[in-house]
């Protein structure tokens, strides 16, 4: 207990307080995120809107994001999941990859190892995967248009 | 690197702790196959930037961050180093942008309101 803890001081001190920011980072966008549970950032009017589609008009890959996590908290998920596919698909793999990180920082020993994760192919496949949904979500006809936000 | 014995914060080729004096092994003798050398790729930034900032600055990011673990596999440490640089630069461009157009439009509401009230 005591060797985690000070693993947490010397991670908030090392590389001239990168390690700080980081942490203040964290904490700020989980407790941003964590407020989604109050309102419905479709509901809210002073709520921003996507600035790629308020200037474009057109569907970016992250539009609906807010949307979906509010939902996903109410534990509507088939609205999560109409709203954001993508997001609903990506944030178990996000949830795993920073639970890997949090367990390596804390114990020093890599207790889940992603080897797939961190190869070229795999990233160059999310990246394409990114790509495809995002010109999918913008064609304005019958199968695609449950894409849209 | 931290010390398995103590949990000092070392620097990651130093041959002992600076605190307790602990030898850190240098090369394990059962596992001859060398391991790739770590170099971060940003890819959670990536993808929390392409999904919650709006702005596709973090497609850029991740594109980098594909060919940091590509030139990683290649041999290529520089390179990965490289483009490991360039997808954190990337990925933060796209969230300061998200900022400034989230704070354009809380300032453009809140002019708004003032005007609104005054007449």
């Amino acid at each position: 207990m005591l060797s985690v803890f000070k693993r947490l001081i010397a991670l908030v001190y090392i590389k001239g307080g990168r390690g700080f920011l980081g942490m203040l980072s964290l904490f700020i966008v989980s407790s941003l995120l964590f407020s989604l549970l109050f309102f419905n950032p479709a509901d809210a009017s002073w709520c921003p809107p996507c600035p790629f589609h308020y200037i474009t008009g057109l569907y970016c890959p992250g539009c609906g994001s807010l949307r979906a996590v509010h939902h996903l908290f109410c534990g509507s998920f088939l609205t999560a999941f109409d709203l954001n596919p993508l997001m609903v698909l990506f944030l178990p793999l996000l949830t795993c990859i920073i639970l890997s990180y949090l367990l390596f920082i804390l114990t020093g020993k890599q207790l889940l190892s992603l080897q797939f994760v961190h190869s070229g192919k795999f990233v160059w496949m999310i990246f394409w995967f990114i790509i495809i949904y995002w010109v999918l979500r913008n064609i304005p006809c019958f199968p695609f248009s449950f894409l849209v936000a | 690197m931290f010390c398995r014995k103590c949990g000092a914060a070392n620097d990651d080729n130093t041959y002992k702790c600076v605190e307790c004096g602990e030898i850190f092994q240098v090369d394990v003798p059962d596992q001859p196959a060398q391991q790739l050398p770590k170099v971060a790729s940003h890819l959670v930034l990536a993808i929390i930037v392409t999904l919650f900032c709006c702005i596709p600055f973090g497609i850029v990011s991740i594109v980098y961050a594909a060919q940091v673990n590509s030139k990683l596999e290649a041999g290529n440490y520089s390179g990965a180093l490289d483009c490991s640089k360039k997808a954190a630069i990337w990925a933060w461009i796209g969230f300061g942008i998200g900022l400034v157009c989230v704070l354009i439009w809380f300032g453009c509401r809140l002019i708004g309101l003032v005007i609104e009230q005054q007449y």
